[in-house]
């Protein structure tokens, strides 16, 4: 293999992530590798992160989203399969200057048939704009070949259904999203019940919420484990999976039936949890079954 | 002969709409455009607590990036720049470069205006090892190793 083939091995599967400064662009990479919400700093030029996903190398660019910098995304377009153009649908004022800016791009997206795949994020905060009012304000009806979808990278709202279409795009492989549980309950670290996700079965969501389950969950948040993974067997429900970490503890309710290893399922739990503590929301509880009912969406 | 030559404070600002920019020189002796001081004190792809080595002209010069923290926006990408003689010896430079950040850092002195005001204090102190004061308080440049590559001139008889 000579020196050229490896370089074009490298950039395989590459994509670009553009957008104004702070809409969001390397917070959503870093949410795609650790299942987190993780607060940047300004990105200074551009930075490259690597993923192998099911065997498949993938390459991102995250352009910096400074006016300064932006002149540098167009010649970043070279072998790009992928653009994920980034808008932060919570600042309004903004539009009209990343619309300025993504009409730069088009010229050469639709010249090079570059798939152009717009993350509309921080969805946690402005639930309320449509995905139609933001195509209708970008004027992405006059664009063909392109994709548009919500997200929240600080809530994880949204995110494993855009990664599953950027995957596509990026691929032309298919992953498929799992269920890791028929509920997922949060409680804080005294044992206090947060919130409850999961089925629409209210006889779940109760099982969740009392009885001997709340008194094993009180005992469990006297004792001084965290990170350990403790089972519990129902005969009526299914195997429960509980964790505690500094601040929360999780129960995820687990059958048969979901066709997913139980590992997969504790990984997901721990993930959610290390997700909320990230966060930071012990300090806020009220914001709890927000965050939780968002990020369960890439997970039931 | 002077360990640090040149100092350079840069920033990229966390709140929207900023750009990076040079904040302080000192002394400002540079003669190269701003464009080239911004690319070699926030090279491309910097990210907090990381040290990167460039060369300057005919010297060398050694960045340490960090955080500055802000309440209402993202945190600030911050730089501390020293323009060095070739001869001075960068692995042992930096333990006082992290030492200096982490101390201004837990003394709530890790500002913009701090570090550009005391900049030509902050390298006396480091090409003198002695003790740089900062608004009453004290951190003392501990550096048993040299700082500079002896003289290469050889040695013994001919």
């Amino acid at each position: 293999m000579g020196i050229f083939s490896f370089i074009k091995r490298k950039t395989k599967n590459k994509s670009i992530f553009c957008g104004l400064d702070s809409s969001g662009k390397s917070t959503i990479i870093t949410f795609l590798q650790e299942g987190r919400f993780v607060e940047h700093v300004p990105t200074m030029g551009k930075n490259l992160t690597e993923m192998e996903v099911q065997g498949v190398h993938l390459t991102f660019f995250d352009m910096g989203g400074q006016s300064h910098f932006r002149k540098m995304w167009l010649g970043e377009l070279d072998n790009t399969k992928c653009v994920v153009f980034v808008i932060d649908k919570s600042d309004s004022a903004r539009f009209a200057e990343a619309k300025v800016e993504l009409a730069k791009l088009l010229p050469v997206i639709q010249k090079e048939n570059i798939k152009l795949l717009i993350f509309a994020n921080k969805h946690d905060i402005a639930p309320d704009v449509s995905l139609s009012s933001l195509i209708e304000t970008f004027e992405l009806d006059k664009i063909s070949n392109f994709e548009i979808v919500e997200i929240s990278a600080k809530t994880g709202y949204g995110m494993t259904d855009a990664f599953i279409r950027f995957y596509s795009i990026l691929t032309g492989q298919t992953i498929k999203k799992n269920s890791v549980a028929k509920s997922i309950s949060i409680y804080n670290n005294q044992g206090t019940p947060l919130t409850v996700q999961g089925e629409n079965d209210d006889s779940i969501k109760s099982t969740q919420f009392e009885g001997g389950f709340l008194s094993a969950i009180t005992a469990f948040a006297e004792t001084k484990i965290n990170s350990s993974c403790i089972k519990f067997q129902s005969e009526e429900n299914g195997t429960f999976l509980i964790l505690k970490t500094e601040n929360f503890i999780g129960a995820l309710l687990w059958n048969d039936a979901l066709e997913i290893p139980i590992d997969v399922s504790e990984e997901a739990l721990k993930e959610l949890l290390d997700h909320l503590e990230s966060s930071k929301v012990y300090k806020e509880p009220e914001s709890v079954p927000l965050l939780v009912e968002q990020y369960c969406t890439n997970i039931l | 002969m002077s360990t640090v030559l040149i100092s350079i404070v840069s920033g990229l600002e966390g709140r929207v709409g900023s750009n990076p920019k040079v904040l302080s020189i000192f002394p400002n002796t540079l003669d190269v455009s701003e464009e080239t001081i911004i690319s070699k004190s926030l090279p491309h792809g910097a990210t907090p607590d990381k040290f990167y080595e460039d060369n300057l002209g005919s010297n060398k010069i050694l960045v340490y990036t960090f955080e500055i923290p802000n309440e209402d926006s993202r945190n600030d990408l911050a730089s501390i720049g020293l323009v060095l003689d070739k001869d001075v010896i960068i692995e042992n430079l930096r333990p006082i470069i992290t030492q200096l950040i982490e101390w201004l850092k837990s003394e709530n002195l890790l500002t913009y205006e701090i570090i550009q005001d005391h900049l030509p204090k902050i390298i006396e102190g480091i090409n003198n090892k002695s003790i740089i004061v900062i608004k009453n308080q004290a951190f003392n440049v501990r550096c048993d190793a040299e700082l500079e590559e002896k003289s290469r001139k050889a040695r013994g008889m001919f």
